[in-house]
């Protein structure tokens, strides 16, 4: 991801990097805070605001705006392109949306969540929570899960993920041959 | 540390032993013959332990505010302690407003309704009389 930022900060791009769930936690900020381009004026870095305050550095200045998931969903919505990221491996065997991983977002809106393997508690809460985020504005959103039940999310993870197609919140996929839309998603894994 | 006890005949202070750091408000009084003694509230107004909450919560945390609770108030708390108890979490606007519609069988109803019942918050609100805790997020 630190090459991706470089590189984009040298074609001349505005980029804004935002920081939720698993990804905001002192050592990673640490290494943010120390990348060749950390005060280049053309790169913002956000922190999700719940998750900062997890960290419980209410008392600490922040390294970053901070920023509600809803304004992240915003930001992506008025943004060129997104970058496809998570801290998961894309599924082996699936076809990869995009092969420079970087998604033009006027091109539908869509967006996708592949949750692959057994995640954490914590990553599943922050995953599920930015798609309840993208689905206040009301977005058209995939969830898939790579794995068989047994190796996939928990019980209780499960309970958490159902509410979102019980509610017409998102919509679950099992592979993405049955996502006509597949391409032209921007894709998270967790 | 100081901590508020508030009760149906007025306010009074007295210290109580808490664990450093945290702030906690102890609600204390007497309704209809009922002992709050035992709800304490977290520093945002939601009751600390979620398995003492009772219908009588509600009904003395309205009283104090100044309000009565009606059907409706009564169904958003269900909904809302409901959707936590089955997905660990409260359920968004988008999703209360939809059950709403199907509880009141009116296709018309928006969020303005659930502003009726609660004018700040109605979602926040309904957790707090209902005993849910504050949710930890952003949305």
């Amino acid at each position: 991801m630190l090459d991706f930022i470089e590189s984009d900060v040298k074609k001349g791009y505005q980029v804004e990097v935002f920081l939720h769930g698993p990804a905001l936690d002192r050592s990673t900020m640490k290494v943010w805070s120390q990348a060749p381009w950390a005060d280049h004026k053309s790169v913002t870095m956000t922190l999700c605001e719940a998750a900062w305050r997890r960290l419980g550095s209410e008392s600490l200045d922040p390294p970053g705006l901070l920023a509600s998931l809803i304004q992240f969903w915003d930001r992506v919505l008025r943004a060129k392109a997104v970058r496809c990221v998570g801290g998961g491996q894309w599924p082996a065997g699936w076809p990869k949306p995009s092969a420079s991983s970087c998604i033009e977002v006027a091109k539908g809106k869509k967006f996708g969540f592949v949750v692959n393997g057994q995640p954490s508690s914590d990553d599943q809460q922050s995953m599920i929570e930015l798609v309840m985020a993208g689905a206040v504005l009301e977005l058209d959103l995939r969830v898939a899960f790579s794995s068989k039940v047994d190796d996939g999310p928990s019980i209780e993870g499960l309970k958490a993920w159902s509410q979102l197609w019980d509610h017409g919140l998102a919509s679950k996929i099992d592979h993405p041959d049955v996502d006509e839309s597949f391409a032209e998603r921007c894709w998270w894994v967790l | 540390m100081r901590v508020l006890l508030s009760g149906v005949g007025g306010c009074s202070e007295r210290p109580v032993a808490v664990p450093s750091g945290l702030r906690f408000k102890v609600i204390y009084g007497v309704m209809e013959g009922i002992d709050t003694s035992n709800w304490t509230l977290d520093e945002d107004g939601h009751l600390a332990n979620s398995a003492d909450w009772s219908p009588a919560f509600a009904e003395f945390v309205s009283t104090q505010r100044g309000f009565a609770l009606t059907a409706d108030h009564w169904w958003l708390i269900g909904w809302v302690r409901e959707y936590h108890l089955k997905y660990g979490n409260p359920p968004l606007m988008r999703t209360t407003v939809q059950a709403l519609r199907e509880h009141k069988q009116d296709p018309s109803l928006g969020s303005q309704a659930l502003y009726r019942l609660f004018e700040d918050h109605p979602i926040r609100e309904a957790c707090r009389l209902g005993g849910v805790p504050k949710p930890d997020w952003c949305i």
